[in-house]
């Protein structure tokens, strides 16, 4: 599993408050999405997030207020799990379909909570439809001065990563 | 009884599909509005609740709601919002054009259960 290269929660906002902020409101987002969903505990994990293009990534545009992107990802085997959990469906029986379903779905759920989190005001940001990015092994960057957050989330049985990066 | 439940995932479909098979509920699904209003069509007598997701391709949910309050024939059919949307401003929005209720996601299995009961009086 390779780093994106920009760092993990820590590092990525150790100085800046805000951030911060933004960071626990999208990975508690996250982590409350997984066990409402599918009864399993996530939580912050030691080293690297996936890169994108490493298993199966989950993107949405987010817009209004602050615009930027959110990706989430996972390993295949983690997200069949995942998938498994959530719909009652065998592991077996899940196909690439339902996978990019249930991830589209968990990067929904998460940017729908972490709206939530940050809107003392109204509009923090609004969400676009999800989408499913496959493929080999890609870095993503923004122009101007992206603000990042990334983190990783798990228990023993599977995880997740999670990378924000505003204009 | 049965349910219509308009979601354009596959895997919430499912969720919610097992949900009302633990109540003996049926359940007709369509994966955007305008799907959904063309099964309305063809099943409106038979329909009893309508569960409603928002932010979906084609028709989004709120708007398949305003379609489905000035209808006579639907105007009567309890609609519930299941979605992301969980902002104070999206579920007066929703309420005022006509949803009875509103669960946000994610939520868990008895989470729904409970919601859809409360949605259908009880009945199962």
């Amino acid at each position: 599993m390779g780093d994106m290269g920009d760092g993990g929660r820590a590092g990525q906002v150790r100085d800046d408050p805000v951030m911060g902020y933004v960071a626990d409101a999208f990975l508690g987002s996250l982590a409350e999405v997984v066990s409402a969903a599918t009864g399993l505990t996530f939580a912050a994990l030691e080293g690297g997030v996936h890169r994108v293009g490493e298993g199966m990534v989950g993107a949405m545009g987010l817009y209004g207020g602050n615009r930027g992107i959110l990706l989430i990802s996972a390993e295949e085997a983690d997200l069949r799990l995942l998938s498994s959990r959530m719909t009652g469906t065998p592991p077996g029986d899940v196909t690439d379909a339902d996978m990019g379903d249930t991830l589209c779905e968990i990067v929904n759920m998460t940017a729908g909570g972490a709206k939530l989190r940050l809107s003392g005001e109204e509009d923090a940001f609004t969400l676009s439809m999800p989408f499913i990015i496959t493929g080999q092994a890609m870095d993503v960057s923004f122009k101007g001065r992206a603000g990042v957050v990334a983190g990783r989330l798990g228990d023993g049985e599977a995880s997740l990563s999670l990378r924000v990066m505003f204009h | 009884m049965k349910l219509l439940m308009v979601d354009d995932s596959s895997s919430i479909r499912k969720v919610i599909k097992a949900a009302a098979d633990m109540l003996r509920i049926e359940t007709e699904e369509a994966e955007d509005g305008l799907q959904a209003l063309e099964l309305l069509e063809r099943i409106h007598g038979e329909v009893d609740l309508i569960l409603l997701d928002w932010n979906m391709p084609g028709m989004n949910g709120y708007d398949f709601l305003v379609e489905v309050k000035k209808d006579g024939r639907y105007g009567h059919i309890p609609v519930m919002m299941v979605t992301t949307e969980g902002q104070q401003s999206s579920i007066i929005a929703a309420v005022r054009a006509g949803a009875a209720n509103y669960l946000t996601k994610p939520f868990t299995a008895g989470e729904l259960e409970a919601k859809i009961m409360e949605c259908v009086g009880g009945e199962g």
